[in-house]
């Protein structure tokens, strides 16, 4: 059996500080994109009266004017998310973890370690140490309607009623799946209620209509579902620096070099190279912000680490009063090695062009491109760079 | 699979909801009060074409602290940012 964590509005309580500050108040975590301004995680008031995620915000504020926005708190939530996932790993659990505040494990190895599924659920609850729902059934989807009914005790649906369990349960369920998130709105206004709903229409006519989207949503509808993609447990690697002259880009450069050594002289890397990092900062103001950053190679070389981190430090959309950076991903504890002929890169290429081929054939023209300087000296931004087919 | 549809060019105008006060200038930018206006400058380009540019750009900081650069077309009326405007940042130069 799969038993599913979840700490609703995981991010705008971290935000907010805590879950009571949220009572009877309509709050949204603001746009992190002035291009698209949509609201993040809106709170149960704000969303009584209409707002709901990934709206507008000109329309969340049309809908309710006293609506308040709090920054989003991005490395809190790292943080927080990442304090909950080790201490659900500290009871045994294989984590799936597709977002902060929304956990999955399969409980079935731990019974024997625990003496009865009810135990290691308390021992999950134990170790979150937060409010939060957990529920249980034979799939993560079934899982999580099950921990979405809210009950202090956990909700716990056998093999035999899945079906019929999930034909009960509402559309708005699928937004928890990337695949199918954009087909809510759609259900919804053709007047789909229930998953059963959703389940009864023919394969032929979903597909037809959503795609492979459609055909997805079936097929949880149906109590089919995946098998857990867990996450691997590594040390946390994390450095963070305060910065005195928050404005100086020579400043924060170099306070980008210290962190970088500081994180290579870390003994938990054990000779490993990084393969990917995550840039974040402190806003002088209030709020955070972080940029990943995927070296095209597993790197251990701090010039060549500043150079890619570097280059991010330009979209601090505020000035930043703390850097920290942190490891994501760890490479293969072996160096990178360049030949001395130009085979590999030959064949390197020939594998790139193959992949971009392969692309496009499935995605258009479109699916691949490259962005190209346009007219770099022209006044008008929207004439600096445009888009190309990509070519290796 | 359905054929990807050709993207929006990476700085393309985005419309933006701006506040400005009796003499134009923007006091809020997306419902954040404008602290001080950095720079301001008149586009006059392309004039010789159909898609001729006129607009007026205003960099602005706002009371969080952000860099946002809006621009007011001339033309047709409206409020515009670039995608990424605010996040180019202190150090970007004024174009």
């Amino acid at each position: 059996v799969i038993v599913c964590v979840h700490l609703p509005r995981f991010e705008l309580v971290i935000a907010k500080g805590s879950a009571e500050a949220l009572v009877g108040r309509a709050v949204a975590i603001e746009p992190a994109d002035a291009g698209a301004p949509r609201v993040g995680e809106v709170s149960g008031t704000a969303q009584r009266i209409g707002v709901t995620e990934g709206m507008w915000l000109s329309d969340a504020l049309a809908c309710c004017p006293t609506l308040e926005l709090v920054l989003a708190d991005p490395v809190g939530v790292r943080s927080a998310w990442e304090q909950i996932a080790q201490g659900l790993e500290g009871i045994g659990a294989e984590l799936e973890a597709p977002r902060p505040g929304l956990a999955y494990f399969e409980a079935d190895g731990l019974e024997g370690l625990y003496r009865g599924r009810d135990r290691v659920i308390a021992a999950a609850r134990h170790a979150v140490a937060r409010p939060c729902r957990i529920g249980a059934g034979p799939t993560q989807f079934c899982a999580l309607a099950a921990c979405r009914e809210g009950s202090r005790s956990a909700r716990i649906v056998g093999e035999r009623d899945v079906r019929r369990y999930l034909a009960g349960q509402p559309v708005g369920l699928l937004r928890y799946r990337e695949q199918t998130a954009p087909l809510v709105p759609a259900l919804e206004q053709l007047g789909v209620r229930t998953l059963g709903e959703v389940a009864g229409f023919g394969a032929d006519a979903l597909a037809d209509r959503f795609g492979h989207a459609g055909s997805e949503a079936r097929r949880l509808a149906l109590g089919d579902d995946g098998p857990l993609v867990t996450r691997r447990v590594e040390d946390r690697l994390e450095e963070w620096i305060e910065v005195e002259q928050s404005n100086s880009a020579e400043v924060l450069e170099r306070t980008l070099r210290v962190l970088i050594d500081r994180l290579l002289a870390r003994s938990e890397l054990r000779g490993r190279t990084i393969r990917a990092l995550t840039l974040a900062a402190r806003l002088v103001e209030s709020g955070t912000w972080c940029e990943p950053v995927v070296f095209r190679s597993a790197l251990a070389d701090r010039g060549r680490i500043a150079l890619a981190v570097g280059a991010r430090l330009r979209l601090l959309p505020a000035p930043a009063e703390a850097l920290g950076l942190s490891v994501h991903t760890l490479g293969p504890a072996t160096g990178e090695q360049g030949t001395l002929l130009d085979g590999e890169r030959t064949a390197r290429m020939a594998r790139l062009q193959s992949a971009a081929e392969q692309i496009r054939t499935i995605g258009g023209p479109y699916a691949v491109l490259r962005v190209v300087q346009l007219d770099p000296q022209s006044r008008a931004p929207d004439r600096w760079v445009s888009y190309t087919p990509f070519a290796p | 699979m359905r054929p990807i549809r050709p993207p929006v060019a990476p700085n393309a105008p985005r419309s933006i909801r701006v506040r400005a006060n009796g003499k134009g200038q923007p006091i809020a930018v997306d419902g954040v009060g404008v602290e001080a206006i950095v720079d301001d400058w008149l586009m006059h380009d392309r004039w010789w074409t159909r898609g001729r540019i006129h607009r007026r750009y205003w960099r602005v900081v706002t009371v969080r602290g952000r860099f946002v650069e809006v621009f007011r077309d001339l033309r047709g009326g409206g409020w515009y940012t670039h995608a990424g405007s605010s996040r180019r940042g202190r150090h970007s130069s004024v174009r």
